[in-house]
């Protein structure tokens, strides 16, 4: 199956605290708790604070791709880019 | 009633005591019977001759006039005078017995009261019916309205006649016999006898259907009206020519209803087990479903041209009980070996061996650099990628950088049954950065790891990898 890129950043700020990419193949999604056991970065982030954006498979490749810097749009929840 | 024993004293001799108790026993039928007498004047005496030698010595009175009684005492003459002896009187004969014997010229004369037949009994005197009341009798009887009611008058009778003919007439209690049928296959007619006035409710008549029938047959009986032949279901009635039919006419549906059919059902042959018969509205059918019974059937085919994780099956033709047996299909690429160990597909556990699980994609390298260790237990800070999510473990994993670098680090991480780390058997991580620079990280199991679904691995060394996005794959 193919999963799309979730990034989990600051709702205060939109900085991206971690990209966790996207998959294909023998792949399943995982719950914040297990992001969170491999990423312990996660666990140090108020909940409140935390915000998920999930991308569907292949979405702003291209963005992401040439794109020096991004961040998520605390308005919209989506990627912002700088190129 | 007990008679006189006139037994017999064991001798033929008739002697004077047995004629002296017939003598009484013929006095008393007489008095019972009352005989009546008569009175006679000069009954001419004549002589009953005996022999030659014995003459005129019995004179006897003519039959019809003997049987004198005692009292009064008979008067006998002489030649025209009274004579009173010798002689004696023979009373039973009527007659004189002399002694001395008379003389051929003397003349005898008796005056003697006689028993005739007649006698003074009366059908009163004894209690018996009378010719004229037994007559009065009969002309009673016969003028009697009712003289035998144990037996049916004519009225009876009539009434009775009335009664069978308005049976005869009456086709509820009994069906009418409607004859062969004319008409056509879905307008039958038919006539009975008596006519029925009218149809009413279940007024019933029996047919012989003529031909076959057709679609939705009517019957019009003595020119009444045609109605509807249906079956008690409401199905319209289906008539083979020849068939004798009981009809009954509902005269809430105004329909002939047939009688005695219990056969109904839209089944076909085919809806019915091969062999097996059944009576439908179609008539009787047999069967052609092919009866699949117990035990397993080849699928008549396969297909996967449904939702992910469906196998297609189409079945046979046929019936199956449900309870055994089924269908299968056979692909000999249907082994365990050909299924990621682990994975279990319509309950077949795989193996592996021919079949290994893979993932891949792109993930962000950390932002900060973490410490692993070197083959040689030295310290490094690295940039690494985390990676969960999953199916299986993977034992291979390669890491590259998603754009083109100058210096692009290859992360490969292989099993130690796979090859023999040069650095020992927790160096499984070689990261190799043109032009020659390659580096060997343990696999310690806390900062770089492979667990269950998920893994960390550093990646490079130098600032510019934070936050850089790179690609991996993994195979299980």
């Amino acid at each position: 199956m193919n999963i799309g890129k979730k990034i989990y950043y600051g709702k205060s700020n939109g900085i991206v605290i971690w990209d966790k990419g996207e998959m294909s193949g023998s792949v399943r999604e995982t719950t914040l708790e297990e992001d969170k056991a491999v990423m312990p970065l996660l666990q140090m982030v108020d909940a409140n604070e935390l915000g998920i954006c999930q991308l569907e498979y292949g979405a702003y490749a291209t963005e992401f791709a040439t794109c020096k810097a991004y961040k998520i749009n605390t308005a919209t929840g989506l990627p912002e880019f700088l190129f | 009633m007990s008679k006189t024993n006139w037994q017999d004293p064991g001798s033929s001799e008739i002697i004077s005591p047995h004629i002296s108790g017939l003598q009484e026993a013929v006095g008393k039928i007489e008095d019972a019977i009352e005989l009546q007498t008569i009175g006679d004047m000069n009954v001419p005496l004549d002589e009953v001759y005996i022999s030659d030698t014995d003459r005129y010595r019995i004179y006897q009175a003519p039959i019809g006039k003997r049987n004198w009684v005692a009292f009064p005492e008979p008067i006998i003459k002489k030649n025209g005078v009274q004579i009173t002896s010798g002689f004696t009187i023979d009373y039973g004969g009527g007659a004189i017995i002399l002694s001395p014997a008379a003389t051929s010229s003397d003349v005898f004369t008796a005056d003697a009261a006689y028993i005739i037949g007649a006698h003074s009994i009366t059908p009163e005197s004894i209690g018996a019916e009378t010719p004229w009341g037994a007559q009065a009798k009969v002309n009673a009887h016969a003028n009697a309205p009712d003289p035998h009611p144990q037996y049916a008058t004519d009225a009876d009778v009539n009434n009775l006649s009335n009664t069978v003919n308005s049976h005869l007439a009456d086709y509820v209690k009994q069906p009418a016999n409607g004859g062969t049928t004319g008409g056509t296959s879905t307008a039958y007619t038919c006539s009975s006898n008596p006519a029925p006035a009218a149809l009413v409710d279940k007024i019933g008549v029996v047919i012989t259907a003529h031909v076959d029938s057709g679609v939705n047959p009517t019957l019009d009986w003595n020119s009444l009206g045609a109605k509807p032949i249906k079956k008690p279901n409401g199905n319209a009635a289906v008539l083979k020519g020849g068939g004798i039919y009981t009809l009954r006419y509902n005269g809430s549906s105004g329909n002939f209803i047939l009688q005695g059919e219990g056969a109904s059902g839209n089944a076909t042959a085919s809806d019915l087990l091969s062999g097996k018969t059944a009576s439908t509205d179609a008539g009787d059918i047999v069967g052609t479903m092919p009866n699949n019974g117990m035990g397993w059937l080849a699928a008549r085919g396969i297909s996967v041209a449904g939702p992910p994780g469906r196998l297609y099956m189409y079945s046979q033709p046929g019936y199956y009980n449900g309870t055994d047996g089924g269908l299968y299909a056979d692909d000999a690429n249907f082994i365990a070996a050909n299924i990621p160990n682990g994975m279990s597909m319509f309950g077949l556990v795989g193996t592996g061996a021919n079949a290994r699980r893979m993932a891949s994609g792109t993930v962000t390298l950390s932002s900060t650099n973490a410490t692993f260790y070197s083959q040689s237990n030295i310290s490094v800070l690295a940039y690494y990628a985390t990676i969960s999510g999953l199916t299986f473990t993977p034992s291979r994993i390669i890491i590259f950088p998603t754009v083109a670098e100058t210096s692009p680090p290859t992360v490969v991480v292989l099993p130690t049954d796979f090859y023999t780390p040069s650095g020992g058997a927790n160096s499984r991580i070689s990261v190799s950065v043109p032009p020659t620079l390659v580096r060997y990280y343990s696999l310690d199991g806390v900062q770089a790891y492979i667990s269950g679904g998920s893994f960390r691995i550093p990646v490079a060394d130098g600032t510019a990898w934070a936050s850089k996005s790179v690609s991996w794959i993994a195979y299980e």
